[in-house]
């Protein structure tokens, strides 16, 4: 009967996976270059189900991939690139042993390289693939374009990935699609929408760090070699998207207003052209002169398989984001030498600002701090000197609050030496009941319209600042309604203390229009009541059980706002007590 | 002289020329050869040798090299072009291209799926930010909080675990100083009963066979039991229609339980999704919050003491998101030891 019984461990998963070494022999190549070439190709490991049958009986902990994977590999051009650079390293070397300088000098001339359009065209077959994929790829440019240029890493990936950042930034500029920035400990986020799609990265301060010793940086730069040829590729094509010339070159108004007499105080001739990009303070040439054409109002019918609610609410968020490009239109802005200025100057032209910084600071100062019609003048110190009249002198947290916000908020909170209201963080979505902290809740009601604060600016001559406060934060969280009778029976209330007598008389009945939503709301409400009343004592039980999960939330929300309110009313007093001295 | 004039020839018939002599085998081919050549420089094409030879001249007058150098990847101001435009330089038939062994191998569609459900970039709770609201801020802190009290208690937990045995220990070390010490009632040792001995028989002790009466009653035995089975299978048939709401009630517990599992297990399928996978030696350690404590928070930009580095963020998303697998530094392990040994010179000093 020999050798047609069936063998332990010879089909089945057993057979579709294979460890990292036999792979790495299969494919005849270092441990290095195996594990580059699959960072490169998109290879991953895979944990097997049943470890103890794909491992052949034991449980060593091992690292697998799968066969077919493996066997696709081998017919990768590059694997040929990679054991040609082996030998010609052994070959460099045995020259150099010999002192063979001329051979040497031969073979750095030749030495083998290889690219990688063809595995980027495989990996992201359309435009849009790439595009999702993208902001692993900027967050990677980004990190790299901060490091030092000591050597360690090729100097030339460097000056790459900053490039690619540069590029990348203008883009975002003329295209007008950033949406949300985010201030964090780590570094800055932000968060555009290009081509429908939502991209977040993030960016290191620009301030020293040292480097961690337990990251692998040869990982780190394979993956950067292939993210930057991914950007480049993806770059390209954006520009095209919009017709703007590629490789970037600044439009010909802004080159001239650039120029500077001392050129050469800030860069060298070869770097110059791509500082001045770096700037970011002027716009970008084009390859078909646009010609600024009013938007014809058109016809707006609604798409398929959309009624004409939906298309409203599309129209109306359309409307909303047009308005949000043009925030800072109209508006000039001047850093001080202190404020994070790359960060800022972003930010500031991506919504149509325009910004400018001292000459000694950096190339591509558009104009000087003594400008008549600079109307903010950003500023990160305690107290300024030299203070011009017409212009708002405001820490740089305004902008990235204006911008989170949609909307230009009122400067005052962000004066010089003035506490600074917290920076909300723009990616977390509350839902219903959970907590708001309140100037969330400010900044709504800022954004509804000015409403609500007009209300409250008649009552403030009466009362005090402090009660107003409270007033405006209860009135804000209830509903409409209730608050204009609450503040119709506090006037009564106040009247009735100050000993005068009410205005109250018997007046002729006023016929009330009746309210037929309210009176069906109203129905609606009594019939559920008595449906309630109607159940059983075990349903009753499920059900009063069930409404206590459902109004945790609401209850823990509120005890976190009572919180905050017992919060504020200790910080009164020394609130009360710093603008009396201030 | 006039030796040389005369051994000069004086007839006046010259002497016969040798045609081998003058004869080309292929002087026509060469013929041919020539005017094609000339014909093909009249109209400017050239052959390959003086074509180099331009080129060599034409690089050396303006300084370049003629060979062209494969441009590095990380070049800075490496050109990129338009990858996915519909003209494809590659657009020959799919039969030329896989003669000439140009076409690429179609890439599976099982790799273009991501390893993992994780967003590649995740942003910092609201707490992380540089100025945060006090809620957020706390919760932050309260997370962080959380794991290191986890933390300690595995320490705890360890540290317990030690001192159990000591403890142990301890109380025995007192029992054993006192034997032998207290008198107490000896504690006989139980005798073997010795009647046991002999009625217990071996297992291969001497068997008689068995006679055809024990044989018969066995099986008498054996149909007596499986008839009794029977009948209490029919009769366990019948009542099993009385029991029908015990039946149900526990069929019904049983289809609760597999229910309940059935959802348990697929919860934590899901949440197995977003976590990561166990790829290698090491297990992903999860990287510590990010978080500063109240009084680091910094009052202004300015004054921002950056917390946590992005390349380590990056480096464990990486990880988290089962793209590479937790590696630590390769060690160096000799396989002979170092031996040390003085110079002659230095020994002879001493």
């Amino acid at each position: 009967m020999g050798g047609l019984q069936k063998k332990k461990y010879e089909s089945g998963s057993a057979t579709n996976y294979i460890s990292r070494n036999k792979a790495r022999k299969k494919l005849s190549l270092s441990l290095a270059d195996f594990r580059r070439l699959c960072i490169l190709k998109g290879i991953y490991p895979h944990e097997p189900k049943h470890k103890k049958k794909v491992n052949k009986g034991s449980t060593a902990p091992r690292t697998f991939y799968l066969l077919k994977d493996i066997r696709f590999l081998l017919h990768e051009p590059i694997v040929g690139k990679f054991r040609e650079y082996k030998i010609f390293v052994r070959k460099l070397r045995k020259a150099y042993g010999k002192a063979e300088w001329s051979g040497v000098q031969r073979m750095k001339e030749n030495k083998p390289a290889y690219k990688l359009d063809h595995i980027i065209k495989e990996r992201y077959p359309t435009f849009i693939d790439a595009v999702r994929d993208v902001d692993d790829a900027l967050s990677m440019c980004f990190l790299f374009s901060t490091f030092a240029r000591t050597g360690k890493c090729h100097v030339q990936t460097i000056q790459l990935c900053r490039r690619l950042g540069v590029e990348w930034m203008n883009y975002i500029i003329t295209s007008r699609s950033l949406r949300k920035v985010f201030l964090s400990i780590k570094g800055i986020y932000y968060q555009a929408e290009v081509l429908g799609q939502t991209i977040t990265w993030i960016i290191p301060y620009q301030f020293a760090h040292d480097h961690p010793t337990d990251v692998d940086y040869r990982v780190m730069a394979t993956f950067t070699e292939l993210y930057t040829t991914l950007l480049g590729f993806v770059n390209f094509r954006l520009y095209q998207t919009l017709n703007l010339v590629y490789p970037p070159k600044l439009d010909g108004q802004g080159e001239f207003s650039l120029k500077s007499e001392c050129e050469e105080d800030y860069a060298l001739e070869s770097e110059s052209y791509s500082e001045k990009l770096a700037a970011l303070s002027a716009s970008l040439a084009r390859t078909v002169p646009s010609v600024e054409d009013e938007e014809a109002e058109l016809d707006h019918f609604p798409a398929e398989g959309e009624d004409l609610e939906k298309m409203e609410t599309r129209e109306k968020m359309e409307l909303e984001q047009n308005k949000q490009k043009k925030l800072f239109e109209g508006l000039k802005f001047f850093l001080n030498r202190e404020v994070p200025r790359e960060s800022l100057a972003f930010v500031i032209r991506c919504f149509g600002g325009e910004v400018s910084w001292d000459k000694s600071l950096c190339i591509g100062s558009t104009y000087d701090e003594t400008d008549e019609t600079i109307t903010h003048h950003i500023v990160d110190r305690p107290t300024i000197d030299k203070q011009y009249i017409n212009r708002y002198y405001i820490q740089p947290q305004w902008v990235y609050d204006c911008v989170n916000g949609k909307i230009l908020l009122p400067v005052e909170e962000y004066f010089l030496g003035v506490t600074l209201p917290p920076h909300l963080s723009p990616f977390v979505e509350e839902s219903e009941g959970d907590y708001v902290p309140p100037e969330k809740l400010k900044l709504l009601a800022l954004q509804k319209g000015e409403k609500p604060q007009a209300e409250e600016d008649e009552e403030e001559e009466e009362e005090e600042e402090d009660d107003e406060d409270d007033e405006e934060e209860d009135d804000q969280s209830e509903d409409e309604d209730e608050a204009e009778d609450e503040a119709s029976l506090a006037e009564m209330e106040e009247k009735r203390a100050q000993g005068k007598s009410l205005s109250v008389k018997v007046t002729p009945g006023k016929v009330k229009p009746e309210n037929r939503m309210r009176t069906e709301q109203e129905e609606k409400a009594e019939e559920k009541r008595l449906a309630i009343m109607m159940m059983k004592k075990r349903e009753k039980y499920l059900y009063d059980k069930i409404m206590f999960g459902k109004k945790r939330h609401v209850r823990e929300a509120n005890k976190l706002a009572a919180k905050r309110k017992a919060h504020d009313d200790a910080n009164k007093p020394d609130k009360k007590k710093k603008k009396k001295k201030c | 002289m006039r030796i040389d004039l005369i051994l000069q020839p004086d007839s006046h018939i010259q002497a016969p020329k040798n045609v081998l002599a003058f004869q080309q085998p292929n002087a026509k081919k060469q013929r041919r050869i020539s005017e094609r050549a000339a014909k093909l420089a009249a109209m400017g094409v050239l052959p390959r040798r003086e074509k180099l030879l331009q080129l060599r001249s034409a690089a050396a007058a303006s300084g370049l090299s003629v060979k062209e150098h494969p441009v590095a990847n990380n070049n800075p101001d490496r050109a990129f072009y338009d990858l996915w435009s519909a003209g494809t330089p590659e657009t020959a038939d799919p039969y030329y291209l896989e003669q000439t062994k140009k076409k690429l191998v179609k890439r599976p569609d099982r790799l273009n799926e991501k390893p993992s459900v994780l967003p590649a970039v995740e942003v910092i709770a609201p707490g992380g930010s540089y100025n945060p609201d006090f809620f957020s801020h706390q919760d932050l802190l309260r997370e962080a909080h959380e794991v290191e009290l986890k933390k300690q208690k595995a320490e705890e937990k360890l540290a317990r675990q030690l001192n159990i045995c000591f403890i142990s220990l301890n109380k025995h070390t007192f029992k054993e100083q006192v034997e032998g010490l207290i008198e107490e009632e000896e504690i006989e040792p139980q005798e073997p009963e010795g009647d046991t001995e002999d009625t217990v028989m071996g297992p291969t002790a001497t068997q008689e066979k068995k006679t055809e009466k024990q044989r018969k009653k066995e099986k008498a035995q054996r149909i007596k039991d499986l008839q009794r089975k029977v009948e209490r299978q029919v009769i366990d048939k019948q009542q099993q229609l009385f029991q029908l709401r015990s039946i149900s009630a526990s069929v019904k517990k049983q289809e609760q339980r597999t229910e309940m599992r059935q959802a348990q297990r697929k919860v934590q399928q899901e949440a197995q999704k977003s976590m990561p996978r166990r790829l290698g030696r090491l297990k992903f350690q999860t990287p510590d919050l990010d978080v500063q404590l109240s009084d680091e928070l910094a009052s202004s930009l300015r004054s921002l003491k950056p917390e946590g580095s992005i390349l380590k963020d990056r480096f464990k998303s990486l990880q988290k998101r089962n793209i590479i697998e937790p590696r630590e530094r390769a060690r160096f392990n000799r396989k002979y030891k170092l031996k040390y040994s003085e110079k002659r010179a230095f020994r002879e000093i001493e």
